[in-house]
């Protein structure tokens, strides 16, 4: 669709540079989105293997776990289970990837586990915790590579619109509209020709 | 209760006749091996429930009220124990064996009390009720309806903890001080007190796997360690970074060679330790089984106890086993030895 605008010189001029601005920006864009995309590939293949590992830990602990429930009376098990010593500690920091902003979950500590005694416990209950300790900082970067995953997809999302808008709607306009005054200003230009040739014509005729 | 002289020699001890009698009948209603198949074989939780219900001692219980497995064989072995408490003259030896529910408590209370929270996990099997025990705890004397004898062993225990101790150090002390309560108390002729030896011998056999397996500091295991083993403590710590292959031969007794064998071969290819912990109940299972020979003595009212501690054991496999669907032949895997 052809812009409204005045068919002159100068408006032709200002139209071109943005129409070379525009292209400019959108094969930036392009290479931005390719770049993403790039990035959202490597992350979804990180987070697939996280989630297996996970996954493999958490199958782990919890199998062993529920040996120790089968020969464990419950509360000898809660009394061993339900005081760690010292707490879980995060710290949130923002990174930045191709101008995106990503916030990113730091382990700064977590709690210890192991503060039972070893006579009434089952000797399977320190396997089980360490497997699940060991889920906590896998966890962490799960946690992170798939918010990771979800702005990029937003963002890739965004940037792809805007791609798509200077490919088909703003790049065509502005060249439709570049044409539109070219030959408007061609047309004027014959015109005047024209008119001059027959000026002259009469000039001669008299 | 005041404790009577106890008689040096197994088997011999006249006073417990009555009490023996009383444990044979009670011991013909423990759950046979082939009872515990039957409701291995259940399909569900409900129909364990149902086929359990036919024992005699479970069906009251379970016909009661709704109750859960924990609850129903909490409240069998509490009632185990107040027979057992009945009949055996006031024994150190058996009360000793149910103060072990006492130290859990204490445990509890002492924990939640550091951490100011609510107690979680406090077992009415022990002497004490929770009211008896906050009330020993607030006023450190013992009144009342207290039992003495219970809440003279806590009072013990207790003077050993320090206002500054960890949650592991709380607990390791009170572990420490039951054992050797166990032991003093089960030292009262030459079979019990090996009992109590070779019970101590495998606790820290499992202390010492454990704490090399996971990597803890060596002064874990030094403080972990219970005293009065037949293996001596300095034994264990001066083999601390030597592998478990190479630690079995060393060990003059046969027995714990193979236990440590057989278990070592099972976490190779398992990679896991249920079975250190199931040789270890089997053979305290299997020691305990020759006091059923002995016709006199205190004896069989410990070998009744250890039998219906590992009963409870055995129905809790199958009926948490039974909960979680889990496949029969999983379950076995796990099952102790019978004493029955």
């Amino acid at each position: 669709m052809r812009l409204n605008v005045n068919p002159n010189r100068m408006e032709l001029l200002k139209l071109r540079k943005r129409l070379a601005l525009a292209k400019r920006g959108h094969k930036l864009l392009q290479d931005k989105q390719e770049q993403l995309m790039r990035y959202f590939l490597r992350f979804v293949s990180r987070a697939r293997e996280l989630r297996k590992q996970v996954q493999d830990k958490v199958d782990e602990g919890l199998r062993r776990f529920e040996l120790c429930r089968l020969v464990t009376p419950e509360k000898f098990l809660i009394n061993a289970l339900s005081h760690p010593a010292g707490e879980l500690k995060l710290k949130v920091e923002v990174t930045r990837l191709l101008s995106v902003r990503i916030p990113r979950l730091e382990l700064e500590s977590q709690p210890n586990p192991f503060t039972y005694g070893l006579t009434h416990t089952p000797s399977d209950l320190d396997l089980s915790l360490k497997a699940l300790s060991e889920t906590v900082p896998l966890m962490m970067e799960l946690v992170n590579v798939e918010k990771t995953i979800v702005i990029l997809s937003e963002e890739i999302e965004k940037t792809r619109r805007r791609v798509n808008a200077l490919k088909f709607v703003f790049i065509p306009n502005m060249v439709e509209t570049v044409k539109y005054i070219k030959m408007k200003l061609d047309e004027l230009e014959r015109s005047n020709v024209n008119r001059l040739m027959r000026l002259k014509e009469l000039v001669f005729e008299a | 209760m005041k404790e009577r002289k106890e008689s040096p020699r197994p088997g011999s001890d006249t006073r417990y006749t009555y009490a023996v009698g009383r444990i044979k009948a009670l011991e013909a209603r423990l759950i046979s091996p082939a009872e515990m198949e039957r409701l291995l074989e259940e399909e569900t939780l409900a129909g364990a429930f149902r086929a359990l219900g036919e024992f005699s001692d479970y069906a009251e219980t379970i016909a009661a009220e709704k109750k859960g497995p924990e609850e129903i064989l909490e409240e069998q072995l509490a009632r185990a124990y107040d027979a057992v408490s009945e009949f055996s003259l006031g024994s150190n030896a058996i009360q000793t064996l149910r103060l072990k529910y006492d130290f859990h408590n204490l445990k509890v209370l002492l924990k939640a009390r550091l951490l100011g929270a609510e107690p979680d996990g406090f077992s009415k099997i022990g002497f004490l009720s929770l009211e008896e025990f906050n009330r020993l705890l607030a006023e450190g004397t013992v009144g009342g309806e207290v039992d003495r004898f219970a809440a003279e062993a806590i009072l013990t225990a207790l003077s050993e903890v320090d206002d500054g101790d960890s949650l592991e150090r709380i607990e390791v002390v009170l572990d420490k001080s039951y054992y050797r309560l166990f032991l003093n108390n089960l030292s009262v002729n030459p079979f019990l007190e090996e009992y109590a030896r070779r019970t101590i011998d495998l606790i820290n056999l499992r202390t010492f796997w454990r704490v090399q397996l996971m990597d803890w500091p060596e002064e874990r295991l030094a403080e972990s360690l219970l005293h009065g083993g037949t293996i001596q403590k300095a034994f264990f710590t001066a083999n601390v970074a030597t592998p478990i292959a190479d630690f079995s031969p060393k060990l003059t007794d046969d027995a714990y060679r193979r236990i440590l064998r057989e278990a070592k071969n099972a976490y190779q290819t398992k990679g896991d330790l249920s079975v250190l912990d199931k040789l270890t109940d089997d053979f305290l299972v299997e020691f305990l089984r020759r006091a059923k020979y002995y016709c006199f003595g205190l004896e069989p009212l410990v070998g009744y106890i250890a039998a219906k501690e590992n009963e409870v054991m055995q129905l809790r496999v199958i009926l948490h086993g039974k909960e979680k669907a889990l496949l029969a032949d999983s379950l076995r895997e796990v099952l102790r030895r019978s004493y029955a």
